[in-house]
């Protein structure tokens, strides 16, 4: 089933929040997902889930050969399935084997309805290779100048790779003086999926390691986050070139 | 009412953009290339320059990034106008010549004034 990235170009602004939130959405709208934290200098997934890694396989366990598909794939709800990545610096000075992610993935892809890919910022290596085991990407992006051409340079890399870019989520909008909707999909030449607002809630849910989406499902960025999953869902039942089952839904 | 400046070498697109932005009352200054947009910016100050990218002699990307290095005018608001629609053109424009904004022709007539209202009123933040 399709893997997506969700990728940003920019550093900063939100990608580890809205993969997870949108992960945990996407379960609750009663689809199998898996989320992956390919972030790998930057590994956030943990802190968001509010999980304590010290012991547990990780992602970067996988890609250094060290542990199997299932030993790092943690359940978090019935529905909901993630493979952490570590947060421990003797993590990152173990050989990775960047190729093993798209083992990884089609491995998930095999098992879920759905995988999403926290795509770290920048373009190396690490980003590459996210992407190419991606089958789609959702660009996030700031309603400003630097995460629009950050968002422009993730549309290069995906054109190189051949991958559909399912469209763009505004992060930390909702402000009058934003860049208009129109405006960013003028000059991105993609669709806005979704302008998400900034809420003082996200900080919260971050300090109690619980996604927002779960601990305050009324606040006005959850309520974003959970019409994007409903977006998404329309964007690949739309598109004929992905091979989208439903396996569990309600 | 703002005062705007318009910079390209193509008269029929000068007329245009001055037609458009006069009728909703703003000032318009024309300049051909690049040099006499520059000397013309030594006696005015405004608003907003609209930038073609390909014109006789410098590029405007050499122009905005002048405008954007000099103390006079670094706070004026730029934004590219160009048949130029590749992403790297985008990137160029916005990163290293530290446009404002980017807007690619040909233009809708009826929805340009409503853009160039959002441009003059809330130019984007660049990060």
């Amino acid at each position: 089933m399709p893997c997506i990235s969700i990728a940003s170009g920019k550093g900063g602004v939100g990608k580890s929040i809205i993969c997870a939130n949108l992960g945990v959405a996407l379960s609750e709208l009663g689809y199998s997902v898996a989320l992956v934290d390919a972030d790998i200098e930057g590994a956030t997934l943990g802190l968001i889930f509010g999980y304590d890694l010290e012991d547990d396989a990780t992602l970067h366990d996988y890609l250094s050969g060290n542990a199997t598909e299932e030993e790092v794939l943690k359940r978090v709800s019935p529905m909901l399935n993630v493979v952490f990545g570590s947060v421990q610096l003797t993590a990152l000075m173990k050989e990775l084997n960047l190729e093993r992610l798209e083992r990884l993935t089609s491995w998930l892809k095999e098992r879920h309805d759905l995988v999403l890919i926290d795509t770290p910022p920048g373009f190396e290596e690490d980003t590459f290779a996210a992407i190419k085991a991606s089958d789609a990407i959702i660009i996030v992006l700031n309603p400003d100048i630097l995460s629009v051409t950050g968002a422009l340079k993730v549309r290069i890399v995906a054109k190189r790779e051949g991958k559909r870019i399912l469209g763009v989520v505004v992060n930390k909008g909702g402000h009058e003086d934003d860049i208009p909707t129109e405006e960013l999909e003028a000059i991105l030449e993609e669709e806005v999926l979704a302008v998400i607002k900034d809420d003082p809630m996200i900080r919260n849910s971050l300090l109690e390691g619980t996604p927002l989406v779960s601990a305050y499902p009324h606040s006005p960025a959850s309520q974003g986050i959970k019409e994007l999953a409903k977006k998404v869902i329309e964007k690949l039942r739309h598109t004929g070139s992905f091979r989208f089952r439903v396996t569990h839904s309600r | 009412m703002a005062t705007i400046m318009v910079v390209d070498d193509e008269e029929d697109i000068l007329a245009l953009i001055q037609k458009i932005l006069t009728k909703e009352g703003h000032t318009v200054i024309t300049a051909r290339d690049g040099k006499e947009a520059l000397q013309k910016l030594k006696e005015i100050k405004p608003d907003l320059i609209l930038l073609d990218i390909m014109m006789p002699g410098m590029s405007g990307y050499q122009v905005c990034k002048m405008i954007k290095q000099s103390n006079e005018t670094h706070s004026i608001t730029v934004a590219m106008l160009t048949a130029k629609a590749d992403d790297e053109d985008k990137i160029r424009a916005l990163e290293n010549s530290r446009a404002d904004w980017y807007f690619t022709k040909p233009i809708d007539v009826k929805r340009f004034a409503k853009r160039v209202e959002w441009l003059l009123k809330n130019p984007p933040r660049r990060g």
